[in-house]
């Protein structure tokens, strides 16, 4: 498969994800974790560094051998490999930080299935360098995190009060924003900023059946790429 | 042909290289997994019921990750418990050695920050200290109802083990 | 966990998609028609059933007694992804129109959280259960009310989205932006079941 022409230079693939490309405030994808994890705003960084780790990974392996996987098998080659640097990454977190290990709890393992981590692996890392593909991973996962603090941040400091523990408005604190419907409302509220700021209409549907590539890689069957 | 074995072939190579690594990095990494978590539970138990000599028993109770004795004859219980959220409540539960509740230190909690900070207060918790007997009444807390029930029915099974088992337990 | 327990939680109290936040993008993003949530909900509950039969087993039997179970990530979603590219071949030839009706959706299916979460979880609640068989009958059960957990909020919110078609919005949080403030509407009324307890 030849490497695709790119006219971006190194800092752009680098820079591309955190604003204009966010996967998640623009691209609208990952936002299963971006719910979940987000009550408190220190969980939000920890999980955005994680799959950031395992991004950078995963794009670097899949950059490498981009040339030896077949076509047939590439979701579940991808998905392999994904899933070995996210088992890593739990080591990782349960050796040298479990408090974190335990509060992201199933949602560590459920890294493997985040959209954007499979998306970028289809969209770019088997198609670009090995320094591409590590930036733009890098650059997708740091926008992720971005995404994550920022929810993080307004439902801890509106729900509980608090910001990374430090205690600042207690008294006034709406707890429904820690609890599940806080997370729908915060992040749509936070979108809809977004999408005010950069004066865009957005796509209707998220994730996958929104995504522009759904045609072509539900057809080249292997089902969802971003 | 060669093309419809090299895909199930490249997968199963890849499987075996993925699984070759975690191999290695689960023996980097065992111990020191096992490490913080035993650095993590003298912790808490140091913190909760002081400094002494706490030994694991080996036997296993339905519901009770396992039951330490320290020297003083205090038996401790490492459960976990419902809340919000499913087995998101760790507990230490101690009782000393008439099989009163002595104790309990919530190791971690995975309910949310408002609810896991109203079930940790001394005034919620110190309904609990001096049971001999499970019992269904016990104070709520408003605002944190499925947290304050977890804690409750974790005591009660600490309680109701302890009662069953109390030969085994105490000279074991 | 008794039996009523497991499926009153995995249906209302804990609901997948509204309390434990899995199984979201589809969830959002499915069509807003209730016959085509119904058809996705169906698939998805099919195959959290079939990935539980398979992963149980081989976490108890193969993994957990070979101090392997660092293994289940890999092993669970390398299953669910082979599963579904099963099922998609089997029905191409067996059932085409269905097979057209779910479309890009079923090998969706594969990147859905919900399902590789309720084979985590399975192992995780089931594991220590008293033998085998009890675990692997709970197992099974709770993928079935996951997945029935999971039709269930997205048949209501086809239901919600249908009206919200024809309501005013903003244009900032047209689309995607109001799709979750109304989710977190539904969720605050699913919230209510956790009195049930």
């Amino acid at each position: 498969m030849a490497d695709a022409e790119t006219s971006c230079s190194l800092r752009q693939e680098l820079c591309k994800g955190l604003i204009r490309e966010n996967p998640t405030l623009v691209g609208l994808l990952g936002m299963c974790p971006t719910l979940a994890v987000t009550q408190e705003a220190k969980n939000a960084l920890g999980m955005g560094i994680a799959t950031t780790l395992v991004l950078i990974g995963s794009n670097v392996v899949i950059s490498l051998l981009r040339r030896v996987i077949p076509q047939a098998v590439k979701l579940p080659c991808y998905i392999v490999i994904i899933a070995g640097f996210v088992t890593m990454v739990e080591f990782l977190l349960h050796g040298f930080v479990p408090e974190l290990y335990t509060a992201l709890g199933t949602f560590l393992s459920l890294i493997t299935v985040n959209c954007i981590i499979l998306g970028r692996a289809e969209l770019f890392a088997c198609k670009h360098t090995v320094i591409r593909s590590a930036l733009d991973g890098a650059g997708m996962g740091l926008g992720f995190t971005l995404a994550l603090l920022l929810v993080g941040s307004v439902r801890e400091l509106f729900g509980a009060g608090t910001l990374f523990g430090i205690s600042v408005m207690e008294q006034n604190a709406v707890s429904v924003l820690t609890l599940a419907p806080g997370g729908f409302f915060v992040l749509g509220c936070v979108i809809a900023l977004v999408n005010r700021i950069a004066h865009r209409e957005p796509p209707r549907t998220a994730g996958c059946t929104g995504c522009p590539n759904a045609a072509t890689c539900a057809a080249s069957k292997g089902g969802c790429s971003q | 042909m060669r093309e419809s074995i090299k895909a199930p072939l490249v997968l199963t190579v890849i499987s075996a290289a993925v699984c070759g690594m975690l191999a290695f990095a689960n023996a980097l990494t065992a111990d020191k997994i096992a490490q913080t978590e035993q650095a993590a539970l003298q912790e808490s138990l140091t913190q909760a019921f002081g400094e002494a000599e706490y030994t694991a028993l080996p036997q296993q109770y339905e519901g009770i990750h396992q039951v330490i004795r320290d020297t003083d004859g205090r038996l401790i219980f490492d459960v976990t418990s419902s809340g919000y959220e499913k087995d998101g409540q760790h507990l230490l539960i101690g009782l000393d050695a008439e099989g009163a509740v002595c104790g309990i230190c919530v190791v971690s909690i995975a309910d949310s920050p408002t609810q896991a900070a109203k079930v940790q207060e001394d005034a919620f918790l110190s309904q609990f200290l001096g049971r001999q007997k499970a019992t269904d009444a016990y104070d709520a807390i408003a605002g944190a109802t499925k947290s304050a029930q977890g804690i409750q029915n974790a005591v009660n099974l600490v309680l109701e083990t302890y009662q069953t088992n109390k030969e085994a337990m105490t000279h074991g | 966990m008794s039996i009523l327990g497991i499926m009153l939680s995995a249906i209302l109290t804990d609901n997948f998609v509204l309390s434990k936040f899995m199984g979201c993008c589809p969830f959002l993003g499915v069509s807003k028609k209730i016959s085509a949530s119904i058809g996705m909900g169906a698939a998805v509950i099919f195959v959290m059933v079939c990935s539980t039969a398979i992963t149980y087993p081989i976490y108890m039997l193969l993994l957990l007694p070979r101090s392997l179970a660092y293994l289940q990530t890999m092993a669970f979603i390398l299953v669910i992804a082979l599963f579904v590219q099963l099922v998609e071949i089997v029905l191409k030839k067996l059932l085409p129109p269905l097979y057209r009706a779910l479309g890009v959706y079923l090998p969706l299916i594969t990147t859905n959280c919900a399902v590789l979460g309720v084979t985590l979880l399975n192992v995780d609640h089931f594991a220590s259960s008293a033998t085998f068989m009890e675990g692997y009958g709970k197992a099974l059960l709770y993928a079935l009310c996951a997945g029935i957990g999971f039709t269930l909020a997205l048949v209501l919110f086809a239901g919600v989205r249908e009206r919200m078609e024809y309501a005013d919005i903003p244009k900032a949080f047209k689309g995607i932006p109001a799709t979750l403030v109304a989710a977190s509407i539904v969720s605050l009324s699913f919230l209510a079941f956790s009195g049930m307890s």
